[in-house]
């Protein structure tokens, strides 16, 4: 799974593996891309170094353990629901 | 959070009770998971046999799905609003620090050097020509020597306004400055003529 893949390689960067680090930034390459049309194309080198190393540092400080799980993230969307036949199903 | 929060009755009630109308979700993300079709297989086999590890296995990936659209959503975010910054600072330094031709180039075959020069040769000669002007206009001696220690701003204004006749707000266009600024030249001018000969030009 895709999902699965980039957790694989966001863990593995974040342990210091520099393919994966690469293999990121790659896959990021289309959102660099659009983010560079927001300056002159005189500046665009100078911005994507910046946002590499913007995402390096993103990947660095990124917290892989999720606060809540699946079960609690139904048991929340039931509870704020009320009105939801969800409920009524459970009942 | 301890895995075994949930006990398998409550995941397997859970599990049987979003699967049924997974359209009715309002939390995005779990919507979102449930109707994303790389899922599917996932989801049924976790619906038609809802075994510890099925369960665990639909967890798991809804865990990595969440990571991964949280990580992704971040990223583009930062990297609009870094880009956006970005140029706001380039758009910034240039306006404090322009690109200005401030010495000539020593190699006579380069050519924006060559055609500053010339620009600004042109600009000597019509300053010099406008002071020989002025000062030619004059009979007092007092006169011509108190012109001849004007600024080259001053010189224009006086060109301008008293040779040519044209308005303060004309004069400020033909200089590319504003006419508050020719306005306090034209005063300054005034006051130093007074000074010097003790009546105005």
């Amino acid at each position: 799974m895709n999902d699965r893949q980039w957790t694989e390689h966001l863990q593995a960067a974040k342990e210091g593996q520099e393919a994966s680090m690469i293999w990121i930034i790659q896959e990021l390459q289309p959102k660099i891309q659009a983010s560079l049309y927001q300056t002159s194309s005189v500046d665009r080198e100078d911005l994507e170094q910046e946002l590499i190393e913007k995402i390096v540092q993103i990947i660095v400080a990124f917290e892989i353990k999720e606060a809540s799980t699946l079960w609690e993230d139904i048991a929340q969307e039931r509870k704020e629901e009320s009105a939801n036949p969800l409920q009524l199903l459970s009942e | 959070m301890n895995e075994n929060y949930w006990s398998m009755a409550q995941k397997q009630r859970l599990m049987a009770e979003i699967r049924t109308y997974p359209y009715l979700i309002s939390n995005v993300l779990l919507r979102s998971f449930f109707q994303h079709k790389g899922y599917a297989s996932l989801q049924k086999r976790a619906w038609q046999h809802p075994s510890a590890e099925n369960l665990k296995a639909l967890e798991d990936a809804f865990l990595d799905f969440k990571r991964m659209r949280r990580f992704l959503s971040y990223v583009s975010q930062t990297l609009y609003w870094e880009a956006v910054k970005f140029d706001q600072r380039k758009r910034r330094y240039q306006q404090t620090f322009p690109l200005i031709v401030d010495t000539s180039s020593e190699d006579p075959e380069e050519g924006p050097f060559e055609t500053v020069t010339a620009e600004e040769n042109l600009e000597k000669d019509r300053m010099e020509t406008m002071a020989s002007t002025i000062e030619e206009l004059c009979t007092e001696p007092w006169l011509i020597q108190a012109i001849q220690a004007l600024t080259p701003a001053q010189k224009s204004v006086l060109f301008y306004v008293y040779k040519k006749g044209y308005t303060l707000t004309e004069t400020a266009s033909l200089l590319h400055t504003t006419p508050q600024n020719i306005s306090n030249i034209h005063r300054r001018l005034l006051s130093y003529l007074a000074g010097q000969g003790g009546n105005g030009p």
